[in-house]
């Protein structure tokens, strides 16, 4: 496995770990506040975790499209930085 | 459980929403600074990243700090969505910046011209809606149109 795909997959990991983090905070928040559970206890922490679903799922995606554009502009880049055969100024 | 379902779908359409409003918003501004073809794929993607994310922690802060509005809130309501709006914007527009140096490298233009542009974007996305709504409201009131 190379080396960029860890680091994709560490950097998934942690945005994944974070979400989950601050999915849990409003949870124990609501219990701290006392706040009785029932309707808007329950409500907040499925919408919550229906956000954080739905954010980790654009994000995975998202990183995936990002990582494989910055490998095609790289190429691009480095492509164009190359001198052509036919240039007089190449070196 | 319908109620479950029909709740989860009211989020999840509004996430929908607020992506497309704001990807629209922020590719018009792109083609405005003639970020090209590769630039606007960039934004888009980085986009699609950075916004269920934003109002992900947006929701999150909310419910953690300002728990059932105005009644039940254990800070002042209008503070909280003030402070947190800022913050967030501005983590938002520095992580945009450098994703899109990242991504594009180089070939949509300089660090600085994307650093401008991630600026001009985000403010032009978070000011659109309250543009929009207010323009419904004068419309609604009569004294536009």
């Amino acid at each position: 496995m190379g080396r960029r795909m860890v680091t994709a997959r560490r950097i998934l990991a942690l945005a994944l770990a974070t979400l989950a983090v601050i999915g849990v905070a409003p949870a124990t928040a609501m219990a701290n506040v006392g706040i009785p559970a029932g309707y808007i206890v329950g409500q907040g922490i499925r919408d919550v975790l229906v956000a954080g679903a739905f954010a980790a799922i654009t994000s995975a995606i998202a990183i995936r499209g990002l990582r494989r554009m910055e490998r095609s502009n790289a190429g691009l880049a480095a492509s164009a930085a190359m001198p052509s055969e036919g240039d007089s100024n190449a070196v | 459980m319908l109620y479950e379902l029909a709740s989860a779908g009211i989020i999840l359409g509004l996430f929908c929403i607020a992506l497309v409003s704001t990807l629209i918003v922020e590719l018009v501004v792109a083609v405005l600074f003639s970020l090209g073809t590769r630039g606007l794929g960039a934004v888009a993607l980085v986009n699609l990243l950075m916004n269920p994310l934003y109002n992900f922690a947006f929701l999150a802060v909310i419910y953690t700090f300002g728990l059932g509005g105005e009644s039940f809130s254990v800070v002042d309501w209008r503070w909280l969505v003030g402070v947190t709006t800022i913050i967030l914007e501005t983590v938002v527009v520095v992580v945009e910046w450098r994703l899109l140096f990242w991504v594009t490298q180089g070939t949509a233009g300089s660090s600085r011209r994307l650093l401008v542009f991630s600026v001009v974007a985000n403010l032009v996305s978070a000011v659109a809606p309250f543009a929009v709504l207010s323009l419904g409201y004068m419309n609604a009131a009569g004294s536009w149109f």
